[in-house]
């Protein structure tokens, strides 16, 4: 994987654009999945994971070192998701707009719907966990990154990434707790 | 409260990304119960989280633009062989339009559709008198104007020196430019003289003369103005090097117009003469 976004990035760098379409294509699905557990809503990871290709389009040629690219590129996702996250907010505040009829919902088993409805909740747990703290928890335990990694990408040391991890799931713990929905899963399982 | 290298060490053990040491690690545990029930309970966290499905990634909604790139080959073509195919073009064009090139005689004549040849001009003897005595005319009121220019030229450079020596009571120099002025003067006259000699000749045998009489003119004068610049000037010390400057000017010029005019006088000798064997 490495090997291949280094060699696509090259080529990309030097103006092959079927290259930067494949790099696009290689690092889409992760950058998508990575904006959807940040902001929990479809439209706004597309826009997001949009926002960032764009924006690693335009900057292509400012990346110094290659091998820097997958971290420059998650720090450029979390960046457009807090910008997309700015401008909901925003469209919250000043919307006037009356609010669309929610959708019937899809006929689903009662156990798809316990599950989908558990899994609406821990993200929003997750949510609930502030900024640096949330952050840090997407990156190691929904996208599987290294301390090292996540320390790069966030610019920080490992130990204050591993502290704020604790922290994290101290809080996440806590959080859960209220819900009742550790012992639930567990049950579940 | 936990110090921080207890948590790191509790984040260690609960992603296992530290030193591995199995045994180290159990009894760390056995000896801080406290901690190992923390770990329990992150990884109870840890387990919830891993529970939450990964999203489906919908189909990319977009590319970036792809420009057309130029082919490969095209792309490596360096430019000789750019400048081969547009001569080819240009070759190919003119075949196309019709247009014909033709070297004759040291010339080239470039024509759309056939090349037509001009009609040879016949001139009679009488008419080549006629346009020899009308070019000689010519030819002497010219140099004569252009000895005449010179003349003033160099006798504006003299008085100027002359009275740059006089401010410095350079009388040796002085004494030379003097000289010199009136060398040139008697030498102008005479020059018009033999010019004026000549101006009633009509044969070509007088263009020769006349020519190497303008010539031997401003040998002349660049003579004499070479023997006072030997003579006064061709001293770094002196002090007036602008008057030295001004006068070496006017020589470079009449030289250079002298050669310019013999070239010239050459030309048209020899089209003179050609015409009148003719």
């Amino acid at each position: 994987m490495e090997q291949q976004t280094e060699i696509l990035l090259r080529k990309a760098r030097e103006g092959d654009q079927h290259s930067l379409n494949l790099l696009f294509r290689v690092w889409y699905r992760r950058a998508y999945q990575m904006a959807m557990r940040y902001v929990s809503d479809e439209h706004m990871a597309r826009e997001a994971v949009q926002h960032t290709f764009m924006s690693v389009y335009q900057h292509l040629d400012q990346l110094q070192q290659t091998e820097k690219f997958v971290s420059w590129l998650y720090r450029t996702v979390i960046n457009c998701c807090h910008m997309e996250g700015r401008k909901k907010q925003r469209s919250r505040l000043t919307s006037f707009e009356v609010p669309e009829a929610r959708q019937p919902r899809a006929k689903m088993p009662d156990h798809d719907l316990q599950l989908a409805e558990r899994n609406r909740l821990l993200m929003q747990a997750v949510e609930q966990l502030p900024e640096d703290q949330r952050t840090i928890v997407i990156l190691k335990e929904l996208d599987g990154l290294k301390f090292r990694e996540i320390a790069d990408l966030l610019q920080i040391s490992e130990n204050t990434a591993k502290s704020r991890l604790y922290v994290g799931l101290k809080n996440l713990k806590q959080i859960l707790t209220q819900q009742r929905l550790i012992k639930e899963m567990y049950y579940e399982e | 409260m936990k110090n921080e290298a207890e948590i790191i060490k509790l984040m260690d053990l609960l992603y296992g990304e530290g030193a591995a040491d199995a045994a180290a690690d159990q009894a760390w545990l056995q000896e801080h119960p406290e901690l190992a029930q923390e770990l329990e309970d992150l990884q109870e966290v840890r387990g919830a989280l891993q529970s939450i499905p990964v999203p489906d990634a919908p189909m990319m909604p977009w590319l970036m633009p792809t420009a057309a790139a130029p082919a490969p080959l095209i792309r490596k073509l360096s430019w000789p062989y750019w400048a081969a195919a547009s001569i080819a073009l240009v070759v190919f064009g003119f075949l196309l339009a019709k247009i014909q090139v033709r070297f004759d005689a040291g010339e080239m004549t470039i024509a759309f559709g056939k090349i037509q040849t001009p009609a040879q001009i016949q001139v009679e003897q009488p008419q080549t008198n006629a346009l020899t005595a009308a070019d000689t005319q010519a030819i002497q009121e010219l140099v004569r104007a252009e000895l005449a220019s010179h003349y003033t030229q160099l006798e504006q450079t003299i008085a100027s020196a002359q009275v740059n020596l006089r401010k410095d009571n350079d009388s040796q120099r002085l004494q030379l430019v003097n000289q010199l002025q009136s060398e040139l003067s008697a030498l102008n006259k005479q020059q018009q003289e033999e010019l004026t000699s000549l101006v009633a000749a009509t044969q070509a045998d007088n263009l020769g003369k006349m020519v190497t009489a303008m010539n031997d003119a401003h040998t002349q004068q660049q003579e004499k103005i070479k023997w006072v610049l030997q003579q006064g000037f061709i001293d770094w010390n002196i002090k007036r090097e602008k008057d030295l400057d001004r006068i070496k000017d006017e020589f470079n010029k009449v030289y250079a117009q002298v050669h310019y005019q013999r070239q010239e006088q050459d030309k048209f000798n020899r089209v003179i003469i050609q015409q009148t064997n003719n």
